[in-house]
């Protein structure tokens, strides 16, 4: 009976949405409107939680005669797989959206603040449109609640194995976390200038849904990134993937937006173009959503192909484009000339946002050009990472450089060339000792390496720099070294790695710069669901007597038939050492693939920074409105 | 206030100036970097005029993957159940690369064969290659 239950207690969710929905257009006065348009997202909260908590109530029960069970589910996967199993397949990653759709308008619907306060219960309203649309697509095209009856299969087909990893359990409620909180900043941003509400008061007011979700985002793309390095067996930690790139697009809307808050709580100026920016990370999470599920890319996710599903999220995306387009025209309509001459840090955040912008359309494009192609020329193309670093490297260290000259900047001070010599000489005498350290290690530096490490040097000491000297707070200071720190150590990971493939014999000893690499045997090993080939490397660093003991894997997964190849990491501050384990090449001889990567654990420790410092920003902001 | 509007019409040409000259940037670099999508068919119609990269997908045909001696990394033969590409790939195969099943790489023409540079398996195991019917169901009719 559960699917059943868990289907009715949907439909009332979906009624109470119904019910916020329309409520603000009734002649109730707005006291009692707001009442129960809070009351009614109280409800819809509790029943899809309730059914979303029967669904996985199945999946831990094996139900295998609901069909999302028996698709991507099976018996003898672990106890925490076979929860995340929910989110494994299209249904279940909708309804997991949805979900959080309505957690957030709890939230929304709970919070009492005086600005916002007015435009609450029509926020709920498009809130519960959402829903209403993307919960109706989700049980016309694909219901999670259908059954295999009345002949279910055995067994279930199981998860696939890329997917039965900590990352899966994590990663994809991360992402829709930021995904669905851009779409609160984009209900509010809707209603007030509908209102004609955009001012200072609600940029500040807004600014905390907005950290939230560029946060959220930005641990979700940094478990994406963590998890395909581990599991792909490809040693990168960005492949711009469509669907990387599908949570890239809104997460450097996002980045703008927040930039443009708070411009725009300073000055009032601007209000046309971070409407604009509100709106493309609502569309552009749409449009992530559309691009993952609709499987019209080939990309590491590759899931099924269904062009109905992508026909009606292309649908809504159009809708949401149009919708947004006529909300600029009107907001220009509006749009006032400030006439107090403008602070100088507002200038340099605003041409940050810009930037932001130019990179987004970068990626817009690279990303949409192979469906471009196909639709007008028939050819079918695909665009190489190579586009992507050649025009996101400078624009990201001209950014930097930019950023760094803004967080200089107090708000209202105009002389700035003697400050400017002073931080320029400070930074080149920081960069000669980081070059110095680099050259004593025997490491080799390239003139990419200088200009990016010069930057990342530039940036995190005007950061700090403009912390010390109270122009900044704490956290703004550490999510712009944050920033520095990816940079730095996505060049040097770029320029400094090395790769190399050998087939090798048990037995054998080749050499990598430093290291011995050893293959010493090879065995077989079992566990619950799979089989595995596991080879047992010794690696020996001939400088500094270092000795590690790597033991990657090629798995069989029984349930699925599926292979994998499990790779063997060893972590360290500094460096990684990679080993995947390939194809066997004849009777005793095996492909091996060893890569060492100098820094790669900072592209991911940066991001954690920039997220503390949002943290850190996000707090200070609510207990000076509790004040 | 006649200064200040043409002050705006400056600015407004200046963006736009600097908006198509990025633009048409972006494109060109856009131009460079595509890899053209191509099936073992498609290939050998075009092989004259392929100096750059490309991507072909097929199917991997039965028993044709060999380990070559000395290091030399491996051959085998794509196929589209028209024509058959033979590719040779010096490289770790991904653990989803399987003899019958469907196969993407990217690589350049280099005498009468594909040099691969990679060899993709960003896909679960009922992928084929875009535009390709599954010879496993071509066999059940």
């Amino acid at each position: 009976m559960g699917p059943e239950i868990a289907f009715i207690l949907f439909i009332l969710s979906m009624l109470s949405a119904g019910g916020v929905m329309l409520v603000p257009y009734s002649r109730l006065n707005p006291e009692v409107i707001l009442t129960l348009s809070r009351r009614m997202a109280y409800l819809q909260m509790c029943c899809l939680t309730a059914s979303v908590l029967l669904l996985l109530w199945a999946f831990i029960e094996s139900d295998l005669t609901v069909q999302i069970v028996a698709r991507y589910s099976h018996a003898t996967m672990p106890f925490m797989y076979r929860v995340c199993a929910l989110w494994g397949g299209h249904e279940g990653a909708l309804l997991l959206w949805i979900w959080i759709l309505t957690a957030y308008a709890c939230v929304v619907a709970i919070g009492r603040h005086h600005v916002l306060d007015t435009l609450r219960s029509h926020a709920l309203s498009i809130l519960a449109l959402i829903y209403l649309a993307l919960g109706s697509f989700l049980v016309i095209t694909s219901s999670p609640f259908a059954r295999f009856l009345p002949a279910s299969p055995d067994s279930g087909q199981g998860l696939n194995p890329l997917l039965q990893d900590v990352g899966m359990v994590m990663h994809p409620p991360m992402l829709y976390v930021g995904y669905v909180g851009l779409s609160v900043v984009f209900a509010f941003t809707v209603i007030a200038v509908l209102r004609n509400q955009v001012n200072a008061q609600f940029a500040r007011a807004i600014q905390s849904y907005a950290w939230f979700a560029w946060g959220a985002l930005t641990v979700g793309i940094i478990l994406g990134s963590w998890w395909a390095y581990r599991e792909l067996g490809w040693g990168g930690w960005w492949f711009w993937d469509p669907v990387e790139n599908a949570s890239f697009m809104p997460w450097l809307a996002a980045l703008g937006l927040l930039h443009m808050l708070m411009v725009l709580e300073r000055t009032s100026l601007w209000i046309v173009w971070t409407v604009l920016l509100a709106a493309l990370g609502f569309v552009l999470s749409l449009m992530g959503t559309f691009l993952v599920r609709s499987g019209i890319l080939v990309s590491v996710h590759a899931f099924a192909e269904d062009p109905q599903r992508g026909l009606v999220l292309l649908l809504y995306f159009g809708a949401s484009m149009i919708a947004t387009c006529l909300l600029l025209m009107r907001c220009a309509s509006q749009s006032t000339e400030s006439k107090r001459p403008l602070a100088v840090r507002v200038r340099w955040m605003a041409a940050g946002s810009v930037l932001s912008m130019v990179s987004l359309l970068t990626v817009v494009i690279g990303t949409l050009y192979p469906l471009i192609a196909q639709a007008f020329f028939q050819e079918k193309v695909s665009v190489g990472a190579p586009y992507f670093n050649q025009i996101l490297t400078p624009i990201f260290l001209l950014s930097a450089v930019l950023s760094s000259c803004a967080v200089q900047v107090s708000a209202r001070q105009q002389k700035l060339t003697r400050q400017w010599l002073q931080s320029a000489f400070w930074i080149v005498m920081l960069e000669c000792v980081v070059l110095g350290l680099i050259f004593l290690n025997h490491q080799p530096i390239t003139l990419k390496w200088v200009l990016a490490s010069t930057v990342a040097v530039a940036l995190a000491y005007s950061s700090l720099m403009s912390v010390y000297q109270r122009r900044a707070s704490w956290g703004m200071g550490w999510a712009h070294v944050g920033f520095a720190v990816v940079i730095l150590a996505a060049v040097s990971v770029s320029e400094f790695e090395t790769l190399s493939q050998w087939s090798l014999q048990p037995g054998e000893v080749v050499k990598q710069g430093d290291w011995r690499i050893h293959f010493q045997s090879i065995s077989t090993q079992k566990a619950s669901n799979y089989r595995a080939r596991e080879a047992h490397i010794d690696l020996v660093n001939t400088q500094t007597g270092e000795r590690l003991m790597l033991k990657p894997q090629q798995r069989l997964y029984t349930d699925s038939g599926t292979a994998l190849a499990k790779v063997a990491i060893d972590v360290g501050v500094w460096r990684d050492i990679y080993v995947a384990l390939g194809q066997r090449l004849n009777q005793n001889q095996w492909a091996v693939r060893v890569m060492i990567k100098p820094g790669v654990r900072w592209v991911w420790y940066g991001g954690v920074l920039m997220v503390i410092g949002m943290w850190m920003v996000y707090l200070r902001r609510a207990q000076a409105r509790e004040v | 206030m006649e200064s200040h509007r043409k002050r705006r019409v400056i600015t407004l040409i200046a963006v736009m100036l600097i908006c198509g000259l990025g633009g048409a940037m972006l494109l060109m670099a856009l131009r460079s970097h595509i890899e053209l999508y191509l099936t073992p068919t498609q290939l050998l119609a075009q092989q004259s005029h392929l100096n750059h990269t490309f991507r072909l997908g097929g199917f991997v045909v039965m028993d044709s993957v060999q380990v070559l001696p000395n290091q030399n990394g491996i051959v085998f033969q794509v196929s589209d159940l028209k024509h058959e590409v033979k590719v040779h790939y010096k490289g770790i195969l991904p653990a989803l690369f399987k003899p019958g099943k469907g196969v993407v790489l990217s690589g350049m023409w280099y005498h009468g064969q594909v040099e691969a540079s990679e060899v993709l398996a960003k896909h679960d195991e009922n992928y084929r290659p875009p535009g390709l019917i599954d010879p496993s169901k071509i066999k059940s009719r």
